[in-house]
């Protein structure tokens, strides 16, 4: 039964009409979303339209995640900062564009570079991430600490007109020390704004998906969005057993 | 035999931006050695300097992930190769 924390109010069940009428969806997985919490890990090109859909589904909690300052050269794909936001905490500017969409949304801003010290107090006790992030050693991180922590890890990440999204839930999936174990010199990346948007979305259904219990989830497939051919294909991770995240090598340590 | 090998966005401008290249071999290994005689500028985005699979480089082979170990897996007519490098950008 929902506490009366979780019930829905009049104002939300004719807010979110339209996707309580998806079979499977109903009130129940509204109230599902109500009481969900999600860590938003970067709100930048990805982090930005998961936000801004996850928030106007009715996430219950959204944890930003964030350390970057807006810059002039972010703005044609981190479409929750805007031109008056320039050199503003990314967090900051997001939280104040999400709270105007739904003022029922709590949001919770931490402007930290997520590290091997911190990142398990950043993910405790939430129900699922996104990894929306830049950076590779981070992406590893955070899927590391989500195996450990028995978190649903929603990785998405692009370059150009390209983009790749796999849903990984611990000890049920391939995760994504599974399909990559090393990390190459990083390098400046070119991006569409566009291709962060579709993926970001993705990644926002993936969660909502868990979280209400509908669906088929993206897990040990990774999809891949191909702009320029407009093509999507789709492709089969196994789980490693030798993986050092997720197999049987595993350590406990972060 | 006539196997097709995708190239990830990234790896096209080693390949004369090519977004596919048709390959011989019988195994996984020799279609992606017959892709570096093609375009030998792939081959350090591909292979380290011991001739092993970059450990940030993935290869799928009808559809489904192949492991640096398993590269002697026999291919068939038709089949289609990926080869993903990793992409971290967002």
């Amino acid at each position: 039964m929902p506490s009366k924390f979780t019930m829905l109010t009049l104002e939300e069940k004719q807010r979110y009409d339209r996707q309580i009428m998806i079979p499977n969806f109903g009130e129940a997985g509204q109230e599902k979303l109500k009481k969900a919490k999600i860590v938003i890990a970067g709100s930048g090109g990805l982090g930005s339209p998961a936000a801004i859909y996850l928030a106007a589904a009715g996430v219950g909690t959204l944890r930003i995640i964030d350390n970057d300052k807006v810059e002039l050269s972010n703005l044609n794909r981190q479409v929750l900062h805007w031109d008056k936001d320039i050199g503003r905490s990314k967090v900051e500017s997001a939280a104040e564009k999400l709270t105007q969409l739904n003022k029922g949304v709590r949001l919770e801003t931490i402007a930290k570079t997520i590290t091997d010290k911190n990142v398990v107090e950043m993910i405790a006790g939430f129900n699922v991430i996104i990894d929306a992030l830049d950076n590779l050693p981070t992406r590893f991180l955070l899927n590391k600490a989500a195996i450990e922590y028995n978190i649903p890890f929603i990785h998405g990440a692009v370059y150009g007109l390209e983009g790749r999204v796999m849903t990984i839930v611990p000890g049920k999936s391939a995760c994504l020390r599974c399909l990559y174990q090393g990390i190459p010199p990083k390098k400046k990346f070119p991006v569409l704004g566009t291709t962060p948007g579709i993926i970001g979305c993705i990644q926002a259904t993936e969660a909502i998906k868990l979280i209400t219990g509908i669906g088929k989830s993206l897990t040990n497939r990774l999809l891949i969005y191909d702009g320029l051919n407009m093509k999507f294909t789709e492709l089969i991770v196994k789980h490693r057993k030798n993986c050092e995240h997720c197999g049987t090598k595993a350590g406990k340590q972060l | 035999m006539s196997i097709v090998i995708n190239l990830p966005a990234y790896l096209r401008s080693y390949a004369n931006d090519k977004e596919s290249v048709k390959v011989k071999g019988k195994t996984i290994q020799e279609c992606l050695n017959d892709l570096i005689k093609q375009y030998p500028e792939l081959k350090k985005m591909v292979f380290d300097q011991d001739g092993q699979l970059h450990t940030y480089v993935s290869i799928f082979a009808a559809n489904e992930i192949v492991y640096s170990d398993q590269l002697d897996k026999s291919v068939k007519d038709g089949d289609t190769i990926h080869i993903l490098y990793i992409i971290g950008g967002g």
